[in-house]
């Protein structure tokens, strides 16, 4: 794989925002430093493109947000997958998957 | 990084613009702290870390921007669905309140429900008589067109049709009343004569059948309304295609026309059949522009305005009297006025006057009652919002807002005036329903459009809502204001200023039971009188037989009216005979216009006077005295001399009583006083009586009269007027009935006012009973501890109820006078409809006094009884 970072797709983070809130309730930081771990920073998304999906996915009803105190004692604001978000989140997944499954059997073939 | 699932309990506070931009910021705050500070534990200096979080983070600004659009939007929903949400908990708890004191909502909603649809049904009647559109095509439209205040001639309006440039076409109509051709002998039927357009001008389609059209060259083509259809056809299909001899000529039924279509006619009005003009036939009605016969209405073309077409008419209306000069002066006054709205009733408003008088006194009285029913309500409210003052204190300790908490209790509030509300429109409905199958079920008389339709239902929404606000605003608010900590200790300290305001609705209620029982007692009493009553006239004894005589000439009506009125005199039996236009009392028709006459200065003014047209022999029948000069003969006809009888208020307010012998001019022309007769009421029993004149029928030709008939032998003398009637002019129908139930009519408002104001009367003095008994009750309760200690101190039974039932007594007197006041004030307005009783009746004043003194007595004496029974020992170790 090369190494260019590929943009990312405002579907892709969504589904990566949505993936990283399944372990449970998070905050931003909580989600950012997820995907940098779980894509090895492959995929390189900015911080503040995060947020903006984050309280996208809120506005859309997919997660919701409440203030809290973070493992350091300070102000944080944590997200969790609301019941209409796990629904979008499997929904997308399996599409995912076959799309990605497609492409695959495309480039094995060829 | 496990965390508790987000539950919430409540909502904090919503958040303003700059909270939702300063949460944004303080969590990209957050973020970049967290990684500085992990970088910094991958060995990065300070410096480094941050700016290495900053170049990650990426633009900050465009973040917070994209952000906050989100959060402003959530923050507007979440404000919406909060909002929902608290309405919804509060009618459910509204709705549990209803459940847990069924007594006091039944009571509440079954007030409320009676007072809403009276004033619900009142509404309808206005509705129909000024709101509803009229049923055909674009109302609004269309515009009725008169020339110098009166009907127009054919030719007239032919000419105005074809050369105007305001108008997209017009119609022309004329009253009828022709006899239908029934087995026995002909049924009496109002309908129109109209151009041949009408009804695609009006642009109204048939529920059965078809309509006639210009394009029709028959004119034999018969449209029936429908309910001449159900009255007399039953409802039959089979009716359209079958011909039916009107006034003597046949006719093929080819259309019935939808319920309530009436052409342009005001509301109130009905039509059974519509023909077009036979223009064709020689008639002097077609041809002659002297003529007034006909009413004409247009459809004004897109953009014009009522004004522009008055003024483009009135330019013709000169053009059309340069070139005709027999056409009357008057003719070039043009107006165009609409044919809905309060306007429809031009030209009959002074008719009608009564009517609106009467419902508006109907709607005061509902009006009463529904305010009555409020105070009622919110005198219960605010008792059970001092029984509540724990539950509210600890929501407002809880940290509930004030604004909060009276939209609470206000939501509740709706509920109960919800469920009234409905239950009245449902009431209300029913009440129109009835009484509008009753109008159309009789095959004559007025007909209203009582169905309910959005604006009556807005207007029982908006009753609903403001009695809501009438009665839940100022518990409401009451209860949001107190002091929670004080409430909270003492539970039982009573408020004062609750207190007052529940007083001060005690008052007002049982002024507005006062008011209402002296105006029922008024009517009640005038209905006393009704025999005691001298009209002016003796009704008893008189036959009335109303013809109308259509076809052929001036002379032969005439002619035929005479002949109908001597062979009637001259049969056995009969003591006298006359006819008259119009029969007093009866309330079916009223004329007035204006006379001149010269007064002493030599000044000539116009004079307003009330006018009936009758024959000799008319005066003798009724046994109205002549005061001096002499009857009419049949002498006085056209070419003789014009000739005048008026009343004794006439000749007193015209001619210091000396009239004898004087003239006044009508339509310019003199006419001579030639008699005084006594005075008679003409158009209600409660009336001032007007200034009358009585002029000779050979000298004013009327076709639409009542014949007037002395007799002995009521049925004989029916049967002989049907039979020369028969033998004279077979086609016209005749009306027959005794003349005292004509003039029943004059004393139905007064019996449907006796009715409706005792029916509210009784209702409000109840109401205000429960009222009064509720305030002392509660009061008692509040004073337990202090008649706990008067009992200790010696008091007797007696005493305790003295000082309570004397201070309800207070606020009754306070209430009394100033119902009574205002009571005998609008007294006044009911002048028209009572009679043989002053509005300052004393008899009826002290009655409704002592009744609403002794029932706030009697509602305050029973709690004060208990209260006084109770053990001085037990209230005061509770205590």
């Amino acid at each position: 794989m090369s190494h260019s970072t590929l943009a990312l797709m405002q579907g892709t983070v969504d589904l990566l925002i949505l993936r990283a809130l399944q372990q449970g309730p998070a905050h931003g930081y909580e989600v950012s430093r997820w995907v940098r771990q779980r894509t090895h920073a492959v995929l390189k998304l900015e911080d503040a493109a995060l947020y903006q999906a984050l309280h996208r996915l809120e506005d859309r009803g997919w997660i919701d947000s409440e203030w809290g105190l973070s493992e350091n004692n300070r102000r944080a604001k944590f997200y969790e997958l609301t019941a209409e978000g796990k629904r979008q989140l499997r929904a997308e997944v399996s599409a995912w998957k076959r799309y990605a499954e497609a492409i695959f059997n495309v480039i094995e073939t060829a | 990084m496990k965390r508790r699932a987000i539950k919430r309990a409540f909502r904090f506070p919503f958040r303003r613009r700059d909270d939702v931009r300063n949460d944004i910021r303080e969590e990209f705050q957050f973020h970049l702290d967290m990684r500085t500070e992990e970088l910094r534990r991958f060995g990065l200096s300070e410096a480094e870390a941050r700016a290495q979080a900053g170049r990650e983070f990426g633009d900050a600004g465009t973040g917070e921007r994209g952000c906050a659009v989100h959060g402003d939007r959530l923050e507007r929903r979440r404000r919406i669905t909060g909002l929902v949400e608290e309405a919804r908990q509060d009618i459910a708890f509204g709705l549990r309140l209803i459940v847990r004191s069924p007594g006091f909502a039944a009571a509440s909603i079954a007030t409320l429900a009676v007072a809403i649809a009276a004033n619900t049904a009142i509404f309808a009647i206005v509705n129909a008589l000024m709101f509803k559109p009229l049923p055909v095509a674009a109302p609004d439209q269309l515009a009725r067109i008169k020339a110098g205040a009166t009907e127009m001639a054919w030719p007239n309006y032919q000419d105005i049709r074809r050369s105007n440039s305001v108008f997209i076409d017009m119609i022309a109509f004329r009253r009828l009343v022709l006899g239908l051709a029934t087995g026995d002998r002909p049924a009496r039927l109002t309908g129109q004569q109209t151009s041949e357009n009408f009804f695609a001008v009006l642009g109204v389609a048939p529920t059965i059948g078809r309509t006639y059209s210009p394009s029709d060259s028959r004119r034999d083509l018969l449209v029936v309304s429908d309910r001449l259809w159900r009255t007399r056809f039953g409802g039959d299909r089979s009716i359209v295609g079958r011909v039916l001899t009107l006034g003597g000529r046949p006719y093929e039924v080819i259309g019935i026309m939808p319920a309530h279509f009436r052409g342009v006619d005001p509301p109130g009005a009905s039509e059974d059949f519509w023909f077009a003009a036979d223009t064709t036939a020689t008639d002097a009605i077609f041809r002659d522009r002297a003529e007034w016969e006909f009413e004409v209405a247009g459809r004004l073309r897109p953009g014009v305005t009522r004004a522009q077409a008055a003024a483009a008419l009135t330019i013709l209306a000169q053009q059309l009297r340069a070139a005709h000069p027999d056409i009357h002066e008057s003719f070039v006054r043009v107006s165009v006025f609409p044919v809905q709205g309060i306007r429809a009733f031009e030209g009959m408003v002074r008719t009608l006057l009564p009517v609106f008088a009467f419902v508006g006194v109907l709607a005061v009285v509902s009006g009463l009652v529904l305010l009555i029913g409020c105070a009622n309500i919110a005198g219960l409210l605010i008792g059970r919002a001092a029984a509540r003052r724990h539950e509210i204190a600890l929501r407002l300790a809880l940290g509930a807002g004030r604004g909060r908490l009276v939209r609470q209790l206000l939501t509740e509030s709706l509920v109960l005036a919800a469920a009234g509300g409905g239950a009245g429109v449902l009431l209300a409905s029913w009440l129109a329903a009835s009484l509008n199958a009753q109008l159309t079920s009789l095959p004559f008389g007025p007909v209203f459009d009582l169905g309910l339709d959005t604006r009556v239902l807005a207007y029982a929404a908006v009753l609903t809502m403001a009695t809501t606000l009438v009665f839940g605003l100022a518990p409401a608010r009451g209860a949001s204001r107190f002091d929670v900590v004080s409430s909270l200790k003492d539970m039982y300290a009573g408020s004062t200023g609750r207190q007052r305001l529940r007083r001060t609705l005690v008052v007002g209620q049982v002024a507005a039971s006062a008011a209402l029982l002296l105006w029922s007692g008024l009517f009640v009493r005038s209905l006393t009188h009704i025999t005691d009553v001298d009209p002016g006239f003796d009704p008893q004894g008189v036959l009335l037989a109303g013809v109308a005589v259509e076809r052929g000439s001036e002379a032969r009506v005439q002619d035929v009216l005479m002949e109908l009125q001597r062979r009637v005199r001259e049969s056995p039996g009969v003591q006298s005979a006359g006819i008259s236009k119009i029969v007093p009392l009866s309330m079916r028709g009223r004329e007035e216009f204006y006379v001149a006459i010269t007064e002493p200065s030599g000044q000539i003014s116009p004079r307003r006077v009330t006018a009936n047209t009758l024959t000799p022999g008319w005066f003798a029948t009724m046994r109205i005295p002549f005061v001096s000069g002499r009857d009419f003969t049949f002498e006085d006809r056209d070419g003789a001399p014009r000739v005048v009888i008026v009343n004794e208020t006439l000749a007193r307010q015209f001619w210091n009583s000396n009239a004898l012998g004087k003239r006044m001019f009508q339509d310019r022309q003199p006419v001579e006083v030639i008699g005084v007769v006594r005075d008679s009421k003409y158009f209600t029993l409660g009336e001032t009586i007007a200034p009358t004149v009585y002029l000779p029928m050979q000298q004013h030709a009327s076709w639409e009269v009542t014949l007037h008939a002395r007799t002995a032998d009521p049925a004989a003398t029916a049967a002989v007027v049907v039979r020369e009637m028969q033998r004279l002019a077979p086609e016209v129908a005749i009306e027959i009935e005794p003349m005292t139930e004509a003039v029943a009519v004059a004393v139905l408002p007064a019996r449907i006012g006796a009715a409706a104001t005792a029916a509210f009367g009784v209702l409000a003095i109840f109401l205000s009973a429960l009222g009064v008994y509720g305030l002392i009750s509660f009061a008692v309760v509040q004073r337990t501890r202090e008649i706990g200690v008067r009992k200790a101190l010696g008091a007797t039974t007696t005493d305790i109820v003295r000082v309570i039932v004397g201070g309800s007594a207070r606020l009754t007197m306070t209430g009394l006078a100033c119902g009574l006041g205002a009571g005998l004030l609008g007294g006044l307005a009911l002048r028209g409809f009572i009679f043989g009783v002053s509005p300052f009746d004393m008899i009826t004043v002290v009655g409704a006094a002592v009744v609403v003194m002794s029932a706030a007595l009697l509602a305050s004496a029973v709690p004060a009884m208990a209260a006084a029974r109770v053990d001085p020992m037990i209230t005061l170790r509770d205590a």
